[in-house]
């Protein structure tokens, strides 16, 4: 019986095996092309209303990149935990998990929404607290940032959002030159403004935030499409996280995330989760940004992602990513209960755009 | 790590940043279109690839003919419309992935690897049913990872380029990177361990 192979072997592996996948040497004739292309712009020169003109209708745009050039990705190892969570006896009792959802729902159920009236905006915040590393290094270093969104009460008007970066910090011991890549792609107090919330740095076919609805961007009518049973609901949260347990809590966690969805479709969401399988509750008092809440966690590989409820008014406070088992690796001991990344939502409305509650 | 496909830096990007005329879209083609071609093709084979690729070329211009440019900016621009153009094409892209893990299949010898042993060896071995279960990744995760893993961008480049949130991509790549290495730990192969570290 050989040993269980090492995180550290596998993620070596896999590395490599990627590099070669899917690979094979293909011809591109970059002559050819860049001829094709020039005459493809002049044929739209020619034959499409000036691009010039219909530009200047357009409102000029300056985008923003920021590249960064390190491949990184999120780890955690012994000595980096912002926060541990106990995770003892957790799933024990796994019927725990439904009840805490379906009095979380009940709850919510009872909670009257203030519409987004006329000339009003939600305001959505997110922030983000976590640790980000360096794969084959020993680098490592806390983000601690926020995104703020203004919606207005019809989407075809302006939105707005603004990055925060609070704090990026190397952790002590795994620090490396000069300051590390903040977690976030803008700079501290970047804004955008954008009809449909159609950002300037969008990628072009990005789908248009006003009529194409999703768990992660729902307008009105796809919330009023969604069905009421909650066993529907699940089957539609399945559908969309590809058919499986774990995507389905996916997209759960992106709708609840999202901060747009009226208390009545939160309680169903809830129900709707209370039907699927495998959530525990991970932490009954789990803090976050200030406020408690119970922590249900569903385990997908190495993690529990947790989704965190207020069990006093059924909120949703935000989510989290927990180390389920202890892990070793040539980073250090990885600790069971240790805390990967965190996001906490608060969603109100406000006035006027810019306006902070 | 991803050593074949090291950061290439693009020519234009000491020169203080242009206007995206003509002229500046050619030189930008020459210099980044082979390169999106091959990751796009990896992805979906070389026919639909070529398309691909004039097609983000052309939105690049398009959108962004006349104004500014920052050759990095643009460079994860271009990767952000293939992504988008490359949803259209999930059917014919896992057909891809499959067909090549099966022709690779075909054409390594394990017993002529089974001699080395080294994380090379290994992962020759692991390639081809590697390729096979990216197919079976949700579409939302195999793009993030091989971007990461292909086109070397790193998750914030990537939550700017596909407009995610960059908590929700390193989920993304989390996620994906856990799923194929507990596929791997779950094959019958005898892993070339570290020696040392």
């Amino acid at each position: 019986m050989s040993e269980p192979t090492k995180p550290e072997t596998l993620d070596r592996v896999l590395d490599a095996a990627l590099s070669r996948a899917g690979d094979e040497p293909v011809q591109f004739d970059v002559a050819a092309g860049k001829v094709a292309l020039a005459a493809a712009l002049k044929t739209r020169a020619e034959v499409a209303e000036p691009i010039a003109v219909g530009a200047e209708h357009r409102p000029r745009r300056r985008t923003r990149w920021l590249a960064a050039a390190a491949a990184v990705t999120v780890l955690a190892g012994a000595g980096l935990a912002a926060s541990t969570v106990d995770l003892t006896g957790v799933g024990s009792n796994p019927a725990s998990a439904a009840e805490e959802l379906i009095k979380a729902a009940d709850l919510a159920s009872r909670v009257v929404d203030r519409p987004v009236g006329p000339g009003q905006y939600r305001y959505v915040r997110s922030h983000y607290t976590g640790i980000t590393g360096e794969w084959g290094s020993d680098k490592a270093w806390t983000t601690d940032s926020a995104t703020e969104e203004w919606i207005p009460a019809d989407r075809r008007d302006e939105w707005m959002l603004r990055n925060r970066i609070y704090s990026v910090k190397w952790v002590d011991g795994h620090e490396g030159e000069g300051d590390p890549e903040a977690g976030t792609a803008f700079k501290d107090g970047e804004e955008f403004r954008a009809k449909c919330g159609m950002y300037s740095y969008f990628a072009e076919g990005y789908p248009d935030r006003c009529t194409v609805g999703s768990f992660h961007n729902p307008t009105p009518e796809f919330i009023a499409s969604l069905p009421k049973d909650p066993a529907a609901l699940l089957a539609k949260l399945r559908e969309e996280g590809h058919a499986e347990d774990a995507g389905a809590f996916m997209s759960a966690l992106e709708a609840l995330r999202s901060g747009q969805f009226p208390a009545e479709v939160r309680a169903n969401i809830f129900r709707a989760l209370a039907q699927l399988p495998g959530l525990v509750v991970t932490d009954k008092r789990a803090n976050l940004d200030g406020k408690e809440g119970v922590a249900l966690g569903k385990r997908y590989y190495d993690d529990f992602t947790e989704i965190i409820i207020d069990p006093d008014n059924g909120d949703f406070i935000g989510t989290r990513e927990v180390i389920a088992e202890d892990q070793s690796g040539d980073k250090g001991t990885l600790e069971k209960g240790t805390v990967r990344s965190s996001s906490a939502v608060t969603s109100v409305i406000v006035n006027s755009i810019g306006a902070r509650p | 790590m991803r050593s074949d496909v090291a950061p290439v830096a693009l020519t234009i990007e000491d020169e203080a940043p242009g206007v995206l005329d003509e002229a500046a879209l050619l030189t930008l083609y020459e210099s980044t279109a082979e390169r999106l071609h091959r990751y796009v093709a990896r992805r979906v084979g070389t026919d639909t690839a070529q398309d691909v690729v004039s097609e983000a070329f052309l939105v690049l211009w398009d959108q962004r003919q006349g104004q500014a440019y920052e050759a990095d900016a643009v460079r994860a621009w271009l990767y952000g419309v293939a992504t988008n153009l490359l949803r259209g094409h999930v059917r014919a892209e896992e057909r891809k992935l499959r067909a090549w893990s099966k022709e690779y299949a075909a054409r390594t010898d394990e017993a002529d690897i089974g001699d080395r042993v080294s994380a090379a060896a290994d992962a020759d071995v692991l390639a081809g049913p590697l390729t096979a279960w990216l197919a079976e990744l949700r579409v939302e995760e195999r793009e993030v990872l091989l971007l990461n893993a292909w086109a070397d961008f790193s998750p914030t480049e990537i939550a700017v380029a596909l407009d995610v949130p960059v908590a929700t991509v390193r989920t993304r790549l989390h996620r994906g990177r856990a799923r194929l290495r507990t596929s791997l730990a779950a094959t019958d192969h005898d892993f070339t361990e570290d020696s040392h570290v």
